[in-house]
């Protein structure tokens, strides 16, 4: 074994004998410091969803073939998304976007998508009103269906489901969301 | 005789249904403003504020005289609530604290001072703390919220036509301070 490869797993093994939960070598990503910090400064189970995230990351279990639709009137939550979704290990080939429904359903009619998440509140065609056209046109059969919104009353996550959504995540959302019910319908 | 009658039950029948309107509402403006309420707000806020920015945040209380944020340099966003409860949800910030929201939302890049970016992050903030809030509730629960709007300035006046029950609660994180107002109609307009 290399003589650097050695000295890094001596200095792991004393960490973790120091209870430090993490060791970085430089070059250090901003995201891997994001992911395992802004875990520890919250509650505990938050930390414990960063260190299971590294975790997954390092074996290597991301990197989806295929495409995401991300649709939300608001570019900022698309984004944020997206890269919750990267620090969870989820990641595709290729990012589709749309601001609203009407967008939505013209992408999906010329690409075919292996994940789609969506919000409910949009203006011109809501999320509820897609999911009952991507239903009526058979536009993504077998395509599971992640609702992300802030409204989580319980005709509205029964309309979804109605309508063909197998997950539902309320914002505000943290990664563990996204591992405990995104990840496990990309697996089946 | 027989269409007076049915004039005469169809005026009653308003009055009655216009009297069990006026007492749901009364209930719905207490439940708004009952302890509950201010604490699912609180827990909105710190829910949002830990879990999409990180931030530490905490009610504080502030004299009336000193409410002004950074003169004009502020922005408000507002979604609508209808159905059980109809009224208004408002989030005013400096500019500065909602640039330092939107960068935090996305992990510590930088955004531009004028940027949508910053209106974006505003209409997000609004609409989960709101969400948060009327879901904690359960009579609000099935209350639906408009897309949010956002204001830039502080020159302007929002005007309120019915009557109507207030909830304002003002927050500190990160050096910056947050202003919530909710507005709940409280009863059916005036008697002419």
């Amino acid at each position: 074994m290399p003589r650097k490869a050695k000295c890094l797993d001596a200095v792991k093994a004393a960490a973790s004998l120091a209870d430090i939960p993490r060791v970085f070598t430089k070059t250090v990503r901003q995201n891997a410091v994001v992911a395992t910090y802004s875990g520890q400064f919250r509650d505990g189970t938050s930390s414990l969803a960063a260190e299971r995230i590294e975790t997954a990351n390092r074996n290597g279990a991301q990197g989806m073939k295929g495409t995401i639709l991300v649709v939300d009137d608001s570019a900022m939550m698309r984004k944020v998304v997206l890269r919750t979704l990267k620090m969870a290990g989820v990641e595709f080939d290729s990012v589709l976007e749309a601001g609203d429904g009407k967008e939505a359903l013209a992408c999906l009619r010329v690409k075919k998508v292996e994940l789609i998440m969506c919000d409910i509140n949009m203006p011109t065609m809501t999320g509820l009103q897609l999911l009952q056209q991507i239903k009526m046109e058979r536009l993504a059969d077998g395509v599971p269906i992640v609702m992300v919104t802030a409204e989580s009353s319980e005709s509205q996550v029964r309309q979804a489901i109605l309508a063909g959504a197998r997950g539902y995540i309320r914002k505000p959302f943290s990664i563990e969301h996204i591992v405990n019910n995104v990840k496990p319908l990309l697996t089946t | 005789m027989y269409q007076n009658l049915n004039y005469l039950q169809a005026v009653i029948g308003v009055i009655i249904m216009s009297d069990c309107d006026n007492t749901l509402k009364s209930s719905v403006a207490e439940a708004f403003l009952s302890t509950a309420s201010i604490e699912y707000v609180d827990a909105s806020v710190r829910e949002v504020f830990s879990m999409m920015y990180g931030f530490e945040i905490e009610a504080i209380q502030i004299p009336d005289t000193d409410q002004s944020l950074c003169g004009l340099d502020e922005r408000t966003a507002i979604v609508g609530f209808s159905g059980m409860m109809r009224g208004s949800f408002q989030v005013r910030i400096s500019s500065m604290a909602a640039r330092s929201i939107a960068s935090a939302m996305l992990g510590g890049v930088p955004v531009e001072e004028n940027g949508n970016s910053i209106d974006d992050t505003m209409g997000e903030l609004c609409n989960m703390i709101a969400g948060g809030w009327k879901n904690g509730i359960p009579i609000f629960s099935e209350c639906t919220l408009s897309p949010p709007t956002v204001i830039s300035g502080r020159d302007y006046k929002i005007h309120i036509y019915k009557p109507s029950v207030e909830l304002s609660r003002i927050y500190k994180f990160d050096g910056h301070t947050l202003h919530l107002t909710l507005h709940c109609e409280s009863k059916g307009p005036p008697d002419e």
